[in-house]
């Protein structure tokens, strides 16, 4: 029997760990049958994702629960780093960006509830839970998944939005300014995209497209975007 | 093994089957991670405010255990100037046992609900380090009652504290440090 007793520590970890995968994969909301609920009750299930599952009350009897944070912004980036993503968040509403410094962007907003973040873009969103120093969670632009973590970060850094008409053309730019000085931004005008101008978080004021000021703005939970 | 086959060939043989098999645990491990959507759904334990905090002490808990395994080997092969106590082989093995069975909630909620990520270097480090653990671990554990050399033991028990160490300190102290001791 001793002879044995190593393979059985092995086999005791293996049973243990598909245990709980299956244990897992059984109480995941994802995998039951929720595509007959309307889509309000599945966005509601989907951030539950932390919470224990067998405490879990009635998404319908639940009062909505106060953002675990008031006013923050935090920066950080997807897990193969192939979008940066920026959110605020202020007295429950949230808006966020992501971009990838070339060509792909997406502006969004929703809600803080709780500690459950849920946020709409044109073709984009965004599910995650946040408290007040990182936010971890998944984010879908143009049909493409990725996790994402992002920790919370303090001015200059966080999402900044340009508005200006360059050569007769509405344009729109985007820059997420992490904490370590980093700038990823995109430009957006006439449907195409393009690697945003450098943005001087101490001096935004200065910010041209071809010669043309962009009038730039810090924007936080309560700003307007315009989602896409 | 076959009695007339010569010592040098049965060592070999059994150090091949335990690396392979260990390679090919960590290796699988590392393939499921990065192939499989990650669920961002997990079981919580009772008692725990959050995943990552059940998560942050699990570890912990595991790497006091690893503690004591490197204290009681190192007793056990003389590196520390006691007399080895008769119990001490039985401490190593069941604080082994128990501090491997704690790392298993913490790797499949890794493994499920984040996978294998690279999106930065702490969490490339964490994800490289979590397969080669448990390739370690299998290693070691197959290594135990066969042929092999003497000095595989002691290497493969220290790659296996090793990578729990640089685990602990990639995760639960970096998630003790951002958010505090929270239980």
């Amino acid at each position: 029997m001793k002879k044995y007793a190593p393979l059985a520590t092995l086999v005791a970890v293996v049973l243990l760990g598909a245990g709980l995968l299956v244990a897992n994969m059984l109480s995941n909301p994802a995998n039951q049958t929720t595509s007959a609920a309307p889509p309000s009750a599945a966005v509601a299930a989907a951030p539950s994702e932390w919470a224990s599952a067998a405490a879990a009350p009635a998404p319908e009897s639940a009062p909505p629960a106060a953002p675990v944070v008031a006013e923050k912004a935090y920066t950080g980036r997807s897990a193969g780093n192939e979008v940066t993503v920026a959110i605020a968040v202020k007295d429950g509403k949230a808006v966020a960006y992501a971009c990838d410094g070339k060509k792909i962007e997406a502006w969004l907003e929703g809600t803080l509830t709780g500690g459950d973040l849920t946020l709409q873009g044109k073709t984009s969103s965004i599910t995650a839970t946040t408290d007040e120093k990182a936010t971890f969670g998944t984010i879908t632009v143009d049909g493409k998944e990725w996790p994402f973590s992002a920790k919370g970060v303090a001015a200059p850094a966080g999402l900044y939005e340009g508005r200006g008409t360059v050569a007769k053309v509405a344009t729109r730019v985007g820059w997420i300014v992490e904490d370590n000085g980093n700038v990823t931004g995109v430009t957006s005008a006439n449907g195409t995209r393009e690697p945003a101008p450098p943005l001087d978080p101490a001096n935004p004021g200065a910010t041209t497209i071809d010669g043309t000021p962009v009038a730039v703005t810090a924007l936080d939970g309560n700003s307007e975007v315009i989602p896409r | 093994m076959n009695a007339h086959v010569p010592a040098r060939n049965r060592q070999t043989r059994a150090l091949v089957v335990a690396f392979g098999v260990g390679s090919l645990v960590a290796v699988g491990l590392g393939v499921y991670g990065s192939t499989h959507e990650p669920a961002f759904f997990a079981l919580n334990l009772a008692g725990f405010s959050s995943g990552l905090a059940a998560k942050a002490w699990l570890a912990t808990g595991a790497f006091l255990l690893a503690v004591v395994q490197l204290v009681s080997a190192l007793i056990m092969y003389g590196r520390i100037p006691v007399r080895a106590p008769s119990w001490i082989g039985g401490l190593h093995r069941w604080s082994g046992r128990a501090a491997v069975l704690l790392t298993v909630p913490v790797a499949v909620h890794c493994l499920y609900a984040l996978g294998f990520q690279a999106g930065e270097p702490r969490v490339l480090v964490h994800s490289l380090f979590g397969c080669f653990f448990y390739g370690a671990f299998t290693a070691k554990m197959l290594v135990l009652r066969s042929d092999t050399p003497n000095w595989t033991l002691p290497v493969l028990g220290g790659a296996v504290f090793s990578a729990l160490t640089a685990l602990w300190l990639t995760a639960s102290v970096w998630f003790f440090t951002t958010s505090g001791l929270t239980f």
